[in-house]
């Protein structure tokens, strides 16, 4: 409790400073202190700042706030360290609609890929919550269920790319979570994240006495019904809106709850920032090294976070078991 | 012990802190409880007993709503308990479930402030009361030492105590404690038991499922015996501790002595 104050101050000079190297890799290099002025003044020299790498830092720094936030809330009500916003049938289900939509029409139908990818979302979101909403709430049963709807939205997404080839392309840029070309315009989307992510704080007390169990929470007077379905819409909209935005970026919403959980421990009111603020700082650095690390080709968010996540994951059942 | 007693007969005479009418509870489609009428006396310390499943921690729990009856009415001090609000109930009624979860990354002091929710805001931001409220229910339980310590690295005994240090925060009229002895080492269910019987003694209603008999006998006002969803009997424990009625219940063959320390009965399984 006492230490929340100085991790989550450091947290933010981490994330300025990963901000700062997000302006300055790539394929051009700029020197801070360049870059801080170009981004300041941005006159017409400063092209790659202004209409690049400052939007889309800040759509990194959103998103993995997001996704920092999503994973703490779902975390929260599942009461296990494991779940994730990866579970909540968003992710995949927004996969598959854009795959569907991209194999429908052949062309056309960019523009309206992130519509599309949250109405899936959107479905798939609602698949599991009408799947659970007949019996009593099971954080097990909503945690499995969860994974079952993701992977069988994966595995239909994966037969149709490998039965319709043609557009494969498109959909698997689609479907690899990228900041690559995202700009000023997907900066207004992304800024609906923020009072989001300030909701997720009303929940930071009935969450805590959730974590004392169903029963001791009742006792204390959670209502868990309305605070469940709260904190899983929240999650729900905060991981649409990001997939809509820059595809589907995984491991975050596991990684970095955890990772706060470990830095200023299970109080939501702390851990919630902590762990948007860790979020953010995964999120710009994968982004980052991604660009950094063979220009001019890029690595796309969503594979860098994966090749960090999983290994993490695995190690996180290790020391769990 | 006299005199406790004759003060147990008076408040065994008050009105019912709760009081339970026709109640029937079912688990989906199993029926728990069937047709279940008792009332928990105010400011006195019941047990509960009756063997495994005969519903005594189910009726607890639908003491505090997290099982709604099926038929029959709770009322609360004579309220029905539908009219409270579920902070208002808390304010009213703490509940230490029978599994204690084990938080993640929260203090000692932490847990026990969380019984401060029902009477805090939103933020749970502690005011003066509250913080008074905290440090006395860990000084009562003496964890005050392991106040900052996490409570994942305590013992199981120390563990207990400080589950109930936080629903002593909760700074309830009525307490249930769903067999709060079970895994404890005899030095702390003794402890344990005289804490609730000093609850009362302070004017709570205590209601405990407990296991063990003889100290039911000893250390409660008030005893409900239930078996199979039903109530077999409540009353003082002299007028309970019957060996007909142990027999039927708990299909035992014993006789009650006098507790040489206490005078209460004392149970003595025959061969």
């Amino acid at each position: 409790m006492m230490r929340a104050v100085p991790v989550i101050a450091t947290l933010i000079l981490l994330l300025a400073a990963s901000s700062l190297a997000a302006l300055c890799i790539g394929v051009t290099m700029i020197s801070p202190l360049a870059a801080v002025k170009m981004a300041w003044l941005h006159d017409a020299a400063d092209f790659v700042i202004w209409q690049h790498r400052l939007p889309r830092s800040l759509i990194a720094i959103l998103i993995g706030a997001a996704l920092g936030t999503a994973g703490t809330l779902i975390q929260g009500v599942i009461r296990n360290p494991l779940a994730s916003p990866d579970i909540l049938g968003v992710t995949q289900g927004a996969g598959l609609a854009v795959t569907v939509v991209l194999l429908l029409v052949q062309s056309g139908a960019q523009g309206w890929l992130p519509l599309i990818a949250c109405l899936g979302g959107a479905g798939g979101a609602l698949l599991l919550t009408a799947y659970n909403s007949g019996m009593a709430f099971s954080p097990v049963r909503f945690a499995l269920s969860g994974v079952a709807v993701s992977l069988t939205f994966a595995s239909v997404t994966e037969f149709l790319l490998l039965t319709y080839p043609v557009e494969i392309n498109t959909a698997l840029l689609a479907l690899t979570g990228s900041l690559w070309a995202r700009g000023w315009t997907h900066l207004a989307p992304s800024l609906l994240l923020v009072p989001l992510i300030g909701a997720g704080f009303l929940l930071a007390k009935p969450l805590d006495l959730i974590g004392l169990g169903d029963e001791a929470a009742t006792g204390l007077g959670v209502g868990l019904r309305p605070v469940r379905l709260f904190a899983i819409a929240l999650s729900v909209l905060l991981t649409g809106i990001s997939v809509s935005v820059i595809g589907p970026v995984t491991f975050v919403g596991l990684m970095a709850p955890h990772l706060a959980r470990r830095l200023v421990g299970g109080a939501h009111l702390t851990l919630i920032p902590t762990a948007a603020l860790a979020g953010a700082i995964i999120v710009v650095l994968a982004d980052t090294l991604g660009r950094g690390l063979a220009p001019p080709m890029e690595i796309p968010v969503g594979v860098l976070t994966a090749v960090i996540g999983a290994p993490y994951f695995l190690w996180l059942l290790f020391r769990i078991r | 012990m006299q005199i406790s007693n004759n003060h147990s007969q008076d408040r065994l005479e008050q009105n019912p802190a709760i009081s339970v009418v026709d109640l029937t509870l079912r688990y989906g489609s199993v029926p728990i409880i069937e047709n279940l009428s008792l009332d928990f006396p105010k400011g006195a310390f019941t047990a509960l007993i009756g063997p495994n499943g005969c519903g005594k921690s189910t009726l607890l729990k639908s003491l505090t709503r997290i099982l709604p009856p099926v038929t029959g009415s709770i009322a609360i001090d004579g309220i029905p308990m539908g009219d409270y609000s579920a902070k208002a109930l808390a304010r009213n009624i703490a509940f230490l479930p029978q599994v204690l979860p084990v938080p993640d990354g929260i203090t000692v002091r932490q847990l026990v402030a969380y019984g401060r929710s029902p009477h805090n805001d939103i933020w749970g931001r502690l005011g003066g009361g509250d913080t008074a409220a905290i440090e006395a229910a860990l000084a009562q339980l003496e964890v005050t030492e392991l106040a900052d310590r996490y409570v994942a690295d305590l013992s199981g005994g120390q563990r207990q105590r400080v589950w109930i240090a936080m629903i002593v925060a909760q700074q309830t009229p009525i307490i249930l404690l769903d067999e709060p002895t079970t895994f404890l080492d005899i030095n702390h269910q003794v402890e344990v038991l005289r804490f609730a019987r000093s609850l009362a003694a302070q004017g709570k209603t205590v209601v405990a499922v407990l296991h063990d008999l003889n100290q039911a006998f000893r250390y409660a006002d008030n005893i409900a015996v239930m078996k199979g969803g039903k109530l077999v009997a409540s009353g003082r424990p002299d007028a309970v501790a019957r060996p007909e009625l142990l027999h039927d219940v708990f299909s035992i063959d014993c006789s009650i002595i006098k507790d040489p320390e206490s005078a209460t009965p004392m149970l003595v399984i025959k061969d």
